[in-house]
């Protein structure tokens, strides 16, 4: 390991970091985690306090984006791939689509940020109407947006091709919230 | 309105043509008027609420202040883009012959005008935006003055679990930690309140915020040397038509002069940065100085991606 800023910190690595925060993030009780990895949370904690300012030490973000990549590979983690939030059957055939169908993945995109334009908590939404956690919807965003940045040497066509589609179906979606909730404000000024 | 109706040669097509375009211009403008009130009204009525929602929120991340604040500015976005779309199909999108080059003297004349009650339009939601975001507040000495009373409640109440004996808990511990009692040495777990685990993130902004004067000070040296700039400017364009040899030598002499003040400006930018950012990390070192060391490498990393 190269980057002295890589190294285990009381024995918990970049890897273990970052599962831990997905698989909090996805719901999972903490007690469970810490006792599926083997580690107190004191130890835990320290360490997640201390992987934050190496963060901050790194000018070249390679930890960062390490972090970025481990957390959507949480599922993979040897000692935590086990543990799974509860979710429905509903819900882990969206996660799997989220996973596999890009244009699902705009689509929820777009309604997550117009969920947040009418005041509602975008990320409950999706939980409540899709059955995917914020934890487990990060994860995934991860993989696009590793598909995203390959494209951006290669295929600029599809990136323009899936803003469009996610600004489409926002769209579509604010026009559903503006009126479950009576309408814009400016509704009544027409041309 | 300049523009429209002053040819009084012009023929008939045109005519007819300006005619259909000042009645879309005019159209154009009552509707851009309705939406300035709009976004007036709906501004003005949504600042007292999120005002007092920022000051009362109970969550610890102010979540539904944030909600509302998302809500209000959607609304504002929404209003925008209603006059986005207008202008674009009613004047962008405006059907006229193109290859009449009187016409489309004509269209493009309107299409400014146009253009220009937008851009008004434009500055006024940008200056509502701002309004909405400026009614965010963090008070962050206050919340940092609650973990310090919250400390000070606990420090002598905490016992050993195997013994009983009194624990003094001799700092605000941010995470769980283990303390041995001095009196039987058995391990103890100490787990801080949830404010308390959030003195390290409190830390760096009211450090940040008690410092920020410092940082206003390196932040203004491009205005003030962008202000000397254009006083050199201003006075070098009033040497071209200048004969006078008394008053060319005073200008220059002024040009001078400023110059100086510019490269001196300039160059106290990356100390006046040295001073905040040292000031800033000693504040942050004093809120939490368990991780001082750790601060102090991140200050390191911040002073070089300064100097790049």
């Amino acid at each position: 390991m190269s980057n002295p800023l890589l190294e285990p910190i009381h024995g918990i690595s970049l890897y273990d970091y970052a599962a831990v925060s997905a698989k909090m993030a996805s719901g999972i009780d903490p007690k469970s985690i810490y006792k599926a990895l083997g580690i107190e949370p004191a130890v835990f904690e320290e360490a997640s306090a201390l992987w934050v300012t190496r963060m901050q030490e790194d000018s070249t973000f390679e930890v960062t984006i390490l972090f970025g990549q481990y957390f959507s590979e949480a599922d993979k983690h040897p000692k935590l791939n086990g543990l799974q939030a509860e979710v429905s059957e509903e819900g882990k055939a969206n996660l799997e689509k989220l996973k596999t169908d890009r244009y699902f993945y705009e689509e929820l995109c777009g309604a997550r940020q117009a969920a947040y334009e009418y005041g509602l908590d975008g990320a409950q939404w999706i939980q409540d109407n899709f059955g995917i956690s914020l934890g487990d919807f990060q994860a995934v965003a991860m993989k696009w947006s590793e598909v995203q940045a390959q494209d951006i040497h290669n295929n600029t066509e599809n990136i323009h091709h899936f803003v469009d589609y996610q600004q489409k179906k926002q769209a579509e979606y604010a026009a559903k919230f503006a009126s479950e909730q009576g309408g814009n404000v400016a509704d009544d000024v027409e041309f | 309105m300049s523009g429209f109706f002053k040819n009084g040669s012009e023929d008939s097509r045109i005519i007819v043509v300006r005619k259909e375009m000042n009645e879309t211009k005019e159209r154009f403008f009552t509707f851009i008027e309705k939406l300035e009130d709009k976004l007036r009204e709906f501004t003005a009525a949504s600042i007292p609420e999120l005002t007092e929602l920022n000051n009362t929120d109970p969550d610890q991340f102010k979540r539904g202040y944030h909600r509302m604040k998302a809500a209000v500015l959607g609304q504002l976005d929404s209003i925008q883009k209603k006059a986005l779309d207008v202008k674009e199909e009613k004047i962008a999108g405006y059907a006229f012959s193109s290859d009449d080059h009187e016409v489309s003297k004509v269209y493009l004349e309107f299409r400014n005008e146009c253009y220009d009650r937008y851009f008004q339009f434009d500055e006024l939601y940008a200056r509502c935006r701002q309004e909405v975001e400026d009614t965010y507040a963090e008070d962050f000495e206050l919340q940092y003055q609650k973990i310090l009373d919250e400390h000070e409640s606990i420090k002598d109440k905490f016992r050993c679990k195997q013994c009983g004996s009194p624990i003094t808990i001799d700092r605000i511990y941010f995470t769980t930690t283990y303390i041995t009692c001095p009196a039987c040495q058995t391990r103890n777990t100490f787990e801080p309140s949830t404010q308390a685990k959030m003195l390290e993130h409190i830390g760096r902004s009211l450090a940040e915020q008690r410092t920020r004067h410092l940082l206003k000070e390196h932040d203004e040296i491009p205005e003030k040397t962008q202000a000397l700039y254009l006083q050199r400017h201003h006075l070098e364009l009033s040497l071209i038509q200048e004969n006078d040899k008394k008053i060319i030598e005073q200008k220059t002499a002024e040009i001078h002069a400023l110059e100086k003040q510019h490269q001196e400006l300039e160059s106290t930018r990356p100390a006046l940065y040295q001073k905040y950012l040292r000031a800033m990390f000693d504040e942050w070192n004093k809120i939490n100085p368990a991780l001082a060391d750790e601060h102090e490498k991140f200050y390191i990393r911040l002073l070089n991606d300064y100097a790049k």
